[in-house]
């Protein structure tokens, strides 16, 4: 059983025209694989229909072999992490500090002890008691990802993580996704940077109207 | 070529305790030419776009010394809404810019604010959805575009404005390859009809088509690079600003 | 045809006026037949409608069961000992309460489900500031932006691993306290920012403002206030 099965799934915003159709794929855990395609293409919709936000209009989405629509959003962001394609949608605590205490404080998830050392990672110590609102946009992308990193979650979906990030930050989110695949957790990684995505993915997929493709 | 933007001695900070974010900042920006703010995030490029346009601190509240001097004049004195015909400026959040209902009518807000007639904003229209190729998204509500979509869209309702001056504030960073090189030609395609570009970004690929590069550091500039010297010499002195500033 | 969106405001506002004006029960049904044929013919459906403002019925039936029991007067027809608990009267002011209730609420669907932009011309065209016109436009966009917001903080919420559905009421009630703060904040700041990027763009620059989206009132226009105006007229006279 792979960890996550998609069986050609549908999705239209309108009503009227698929964005794609029928798309088939599979994902083992600790797979890291790539998302390609232009923009408008789909990719942040099927990162939503994966992480149960959208519900596909055809077919069905497995995770470890339960079907999506039945499992409650808290349970799959309880395996998968999803990091968002714009912080702002991602952060809803008053301070940097709560937002990285949030999972263990309400839902049970041990992450505190993680907190510390992903907020070092991602260069953001200092700002600890900084509102989320105040923070600059690569900021924010950051804390995102030091949030869903800390949570010690088994796989992760990444939306244009790149996004707001300055070389040196790339760079510490180059180190984070190797030290994932040392752990053995994989992750689906959706961008426009082609030399960081085939240093980073396994294999790459090309999202398209009429399906997918691999492309690699 | 003379100096159209002149910053003398800028600074910024949000209240009387906190921090500067910008920190006397002195600069001037070039006419017709392509100009490029680049330096880690969290350095104050947004924060220095937002007060070249002047929404700091007219719109966006905040402590600023320092003169700005667009064309000769001081644009302390200039309304928001004149100023505009001289600067425009598309943001890096673009959900904060656009609210209509359609891309088309973003595109033909700002002639309508200028009183244009109504045959002229239908050319300007048409002119600006045929140079970005996006006559696919006339007519769809900007807030269900995708992220590289809706910077298009952003960048359509601007360019309508027709400013001599024109801000991109990261506009590239959800592009696919074949939008960004789309965009760096009309960048070029702007430069050659006289307008003067200011953009930011840290994505050394896309720096490349700038002439000036200001590299920003905790809210200061801390170098100026004409960009006439070898493309690999120049990419390795990028690196280097990014990489190895901890020391 | 197509109606301006000036003719369909005029519609609505004859049509809501005259609903607080009449006062009998058969002038209302009939106010409320035409507003029906209106929805109709504009293409709104009428059942979906009724389905998706299901709350706001229940409380208008509630808010007429209320009125019939306090409204004394004409012939007892339920009584309870020697209380009176409904009466013609009473019976009488609750079904107009829900008749007028039904009509506005079908003549606001028209205008409803026209384009927002649209009524904004349309608004502009009948000679209000356009600066005015444009402040409803953003008034309009504030509710669904903090929806929006908020809704998005609980889906992330969710997906930080948190069952808020399950959770006991005073930790759910906290992470409600929690993510208003930042989602009213985010809203209110969105909507700085989009007046930011008006002005950016010139909005006020000038007194004067083309309108981009041309309305034409035609014959047909005319006809149709005229109709609407005559059918409202014979359905108050009628009872005279």
């Amino acid at each position: 059983m792979s960890f996550y099965a998609v069986d050609s799934v549908t999705f239209s915003y309108t009503g009227r025209n698929d964005l794609f159709k029928a798309i088939s794929f599979s994902l083992e855990e600790n797979e890291c694989i790539g998302i390609v395609g232009a923009n408008g293409s789909g990719k942040t919709t099927l990162a939503k229909l994966m992480m149960g936000i959208l519900k596909p209009h055809n077919g069905d989405i497995y995770l470890e072999g339960g079907n999506t629509q039945d499992i409650s959003l808290s349970e799959i962001g309880s395996k998968v992490g999803y990091v968002f394609q714009n912080p702002d949608k991602q952060l809803f605590c008053p301070t940097v500090q709560e937002q990285m205490e949030f999972s263990s404080k309400y839902g049970g998830a041990n992450c505190a002890d993680r907190a510390d050392y992903y907020l070092e990672l991602f260069d953001l110590a200092k700002l600890k008691s900084s509102s989320t609102l105040e923070l600059s946009r690569g900021e924010k992308q950051r804390l995102a990802l030091a949030s869903v990193m800390s949570r010690n979650v088994r796989f992760v979906i990444m939306d244009e993580p790149t996004t707001g990030l300055d070389i040196l930050r790339k760079q510490q989110l180059e180190n984070c996704l190797l030290s994932l695949r040392e752990e053995g957790k994989g992750y689906m990684l959706i961008s426009h940077e082609s030399g960081f995505m085939s240093r980073h993915t396994d294999r790459v997929m090309g999202l398209k109207p009429e399906g997918v493709e691999y492309l690699r | 070529m003379r100096s159209l933007i002149e910053v003398r001695n800028l600074s910024f900070k949000y209240s009387e305790s906190g921090p500067f974010i910008l920190d006397s900042i002195s600069t001037n920006i070039q006419k017709g030419s392509i100009t490029a703010v680049a330096g880690l995030s969290g350095c104050g490029k947004s924060t220095f776009a937002f007060c070249l346009c002047g929404a700091i601190p007219k719109s966006l509240p905040g402590i600023l010394e320092g003169d700005i001097l667009v064309d000769g004049s001081d644009i302390k004195g200039i309304p928001l809404s004149s100023l505009a015909r001289k600067v425009g400026i598309v943001f890096q959040d673009v959900d904060n810019q656009l609210f209509l209902p359609t891309v088309e009518a973003e595109i033909a807000f700002a002639p309508e604010n200028q009183n244009l007639h109504y045959d002229e904003i239908e050319e300007i229209v048409e002119g600006v959805i045929k140079t970005l190729d996006i006559e696919h998204l006339r007519d769809r509500n900007p807030s269900r575009l995708s992220g590289g979509e809706k910077h298009l869209a952003a960048i359509a309702s601007v360019l309508s404005l027709n400013p001599d001056i024109i801000i991109l504030d990261e506009v590239f960073s959800e592009l696919d390859q074949e939008k960004k090189k789309l965009m760096a030609d009309t960048i070029q395609m702007l430069k050659k009809q006289g307008k003067t570009i200011i953009m930011i970004d840290h994505d050394i690929e896309n720096l490349m088509i700038a002439d000036t590069i200001l590299l920003m550091k905790d809210g200061s500039i801390e170098d100026r690079i004409e960009v006439d010297e070898d493309y690999e010499l120049l990419c390795s002195r990028l690196r280097d600003f990014f990489l190895y500033r901890k020391e | 045809m197509n109606f301006d969106p000036r003719t369909k405001l005029i519609m609505v506002f004859l049509i809501s006026s005259a609903a607080v004006f009449i006062r009998e029960i058969t002038s209302l049904f009939f106010l409320l037949l035409m507003t029906m044929f209106l929805c109709r013919y504009f293409s709104i459906s009428l059942w979906s409608s009724i389905r998706k403002l299901r709350r706001l019925w229940s409380f208008f039936f509630v808010l007429a069961f209320i009125q019939s029991m306090f409204t004394t007067g004409g012939e007892v027809l339920v009584r309870a000992g020697d209380f009176r608990i409904l009466t013609t009267a009473g019976l009488y002011s609750g079904v107009s309460i829900i008749l007028r209730m039904a009509i506005i609420i079908y003549s606001a669907l028209i205008i409803a489900n026209t384009p927002a932009l649209d009524i904004i011309y349309g608004l502009i065209a009948m000679k209000l500031p356009y600066e005015i016109a444009f402040m409803v436009l953003l008034a309009m966009k504030f509710l669904p932006l903090f929806r929006e917001e908020f809704v998005d903080s609980i889906t992330a919420v969710q997906l930080a691993g948190v069952d808020i559905y399950r959770i006991p009421v005073k930790k759910k009630l906290s992470i409600y306290a929690y993510i208003l703060t930042p989602s009213v904040i985010k809203a209110l700041s969105r909507a700085r920012y989009i007046s930011l990027s008006m002005e950016c763009r010139g909005f006020r620059a000038h007194p004067e403002r083309t309108s981009y989206i041309r309305l034409r009132m035609g014959k047909g226009d005319y006809l149709g206030i005229f109709a609407a105006a005559t059918a409202i007229f014979m359905i108050i006279s009628f009872n005279f």
